[in-house]
């Protein structure tokens, strides 16, 4: 059994956050942090256009009312693991629920930092987008610098000029993750 | 079947809770060493010597916050009239019993007896944490209220322009609660300037406790009551990190800077820029249920389920799309409803309490009899 270093047990037990009640499994480790996905091809295959034909389940478990809620526990925050074990290709769904500028904002705020454990063009090309949407909330362009950080290398270009563009933004959180991204 | 046990007599040698406490709401500090190897869940702890309280006949609720931090896990409970309750043998059983901190009673089948309640406590290291009983005494009451104080963070997003809003929402809050005969009997209000805390992680609810707030004039901050914060974002430390709202602890208590309050963010009850403030009153009643001690009904994953006995339960052969979670369309019927069900659905927001989480609010350490 790995050893699970004790504050951090007594921490996910007290909060009682993301905690695998079953017996069967270990506590959820701490976070490290998360491995990409496979990167896609530039020209980012949408759900409608891969070659093979998606099986029944995991079509309905990749359907936008699925992912939205399967990511929308207000104490519960899901991992990527949570989230792949019910759709295996979910980046297209994460980013039209991000985009999507009248839904909840919990929702938004959850695709949008799981779109930063995955580093396809797409996902880091919606991430960028949102960092600068001025009309939006500060809170949506904060995240998605802190997942671009998260979806990028250092030095990335993209990553770069989105964090630069954003240390004008009028929001001071904006502008700090900004600073940080560019610090890294 | 719980396991059920004899009235334990105090013994000599005892730390007598009644002569440490007053009537009503009463904090006393214990001295606890922890220095005994031991084993928690396979891993190596420290633990301490067996520590024995005596409680008096007229306790109504108890909770022993071992640090008032999260650094010191109860591993052991053998109370009057319930016997040893925590399982220490699985992180379930740990979760259900003891954390984030032991407090009883967990309902009316699992009371605060009088008598002796004897415990252990584990950390990681040998130390002397600032162990504390939290100590209510006197009656329980079939009505029962609270104080509440309304902070909001500068930058959370919330002005003035959203008063009227929030007032009219504030009536789901409100006939919750209602249910369950508690009511809201006081409010006050402040704000806190440094908007560094409008974005907050999750393992610093400390420094927001401990902020500089400036009292309302039209309705001071009210000593001893629940703070209950409004940030703009709420930040755990995994990956998908946002949350809605989090209690300090379960039960929290005023006096305790980690545990005295509720923090709920803002923008993550948006719609568009729109806020739904009906929402965000909900899930301020969740979180203050956790504060006053409620559990959720039932865990993600089907289990464990809260100690009530009138509480549906939601399992896990509920989990009809077979992801790992019992999610609310699953558990219509069966749990999805009620207030303290571990997913509150802001597009179905729960609307139930029943009589047994009703004790537990009225057995609540800062409830005032009606």
């Amino acid at each position: 059994m790995r050893s699970i270093p004790f504050p951090l047990l007594a921490s996910a037990l007290a909060g009682l956050l993301g905690i695998s009640c079953n017996t069967a499994r270990e506590p959820d480790a701490p976070q490290s942090p998360p491995r990409p996905a496979a990167t896609e091809s530039a020209g980012e295959p949408s759900s409608t256009t891969q070659s093979k034909p998606v099986g029944g389940a995991e079509h309905e478990g990749c359907e936008r009312a699925a992912i939205a809620q399967l990511i929308s526990a207000p104490e519960d925050v899901p991992t990527p693991a949570d989230l792949t074990s019910t759709c295996a290709r979910p980046q297209a769904t994460l980013i039209a629920i991000a985009q999507d500028p009248d839904g909840l904002g919990l929702t938004r705020l959850r695709a949008i930092e799981l779109l930063g454990t995955f580093r396809s063009d797409s996902a880091v090309a919606a991430l960028a987008k949102l960092a600068r949407s001025e009309g939006d909330l500060a809170s949506i362009r904060r995240t998605a610098l802190v997942a671009l950080g998260r979806s990028t290398a250092a030095g990335d270009a993209r990553r770069t000029a989105t964090a630069q563009a954003a240390l004008t933004d009028p929001d001071p959180h904006v502008r700090a993750a900004a600073e940080k991204l560019l610090a890294k | 079947m719980l396991p059920s046990g004899p009235y334990l007599p105090c013994e000599a040698g005892d730390f007598d809770l009644g002569q440490a406490s007053t009537a009503g709401l009463s904090m006393v500090p214990l001295a606890v060493d922890i220095s005994q190897p031991s084993s928690l869940l396979g891993q190596p702890v420290v633990e301490s010597a067996p520590l024995s309280l005596c409680v008096p006949e007229d306790a109504v609720s108890l909770a022993l916050y071992g640090d008032g931090g999260e650094m010191v896990l109860p591993t052991s409970w053998i109370g009057s009239g319930i016997g040893e309750i925590i399982d220490t043998s699985s992180v379930q059983a740990l979760v259900r019993a003891v954390t984030p901190d032991l407090s009883l009673p967990k309902s009316a089948e699992v009371p605060l007896a009088a008598g002796r309640h004897t415990f252990k406590l584990a950390s990681e290291f040998p130390w002397s944490p600032p162990t504390e009983v939290a100590l209510r005494r006197g009656q329980r009451g079939d009505a029962t209220g609270f104080s509440l104080n309304f902070i909001i963070v500068d930058g959370s997003g919330l002005d003035s322009s959203d008063a009227a809003a929030l007032e009219d929402a504030a009536k789901v809050f409100d006939e919750l609660y209602a249910q369950a005969n508690v009511l809201v009997v006081a409010a006050g209000g402040g704000t806190i300037s440094d908007s560094s805390l409008a974005v907050l992680d999750s393992n610093k609810l400390g420094d927001l406790a401990s902020a500089t707030v400036t009292s309302s004039v039209d309705a001071p901050l009210i000593d001893g009551a629940l703070d209950l914060y409004f940030v703009r974002e709420l930040l755990a430390q995994e990956t998908a990190g946002q949350l809605a709202g989090k209690a300090m602890g379960i039960p929290g208590v005023a006096s305790l800077i980690a545990k005295s309050g509720v923090v709920i963010s803002v923008d993550a009850h948006r719609r568009g820029l729109a806020l739904d403030y009906v929402a965000l009153w909900t899930t301020a009643a969740h979180e203050v249920g956790h504060w006053h001690g409620l559990r959720h009904t039932t865990e993600r994953w089907g289990q464990p389920h809260d100690y009530l006995v009138d509480t549906p339960q939601c399992s896990t052969w509920k989990d009809l799309n077979k992801n790992g979670f019992v999610e609310p369309f699953e558990c219509r019927g069966s749990g999805a409803e009620n207030l303290m069900f571990w997913y509150l659905d802001m597009n179905q927001l729960p609307t139930q309490l029943t009589a047994g989480q009703a004790f537990v609010l009225h057995s609540a350490l800062t409830m005032t009899p009606l």
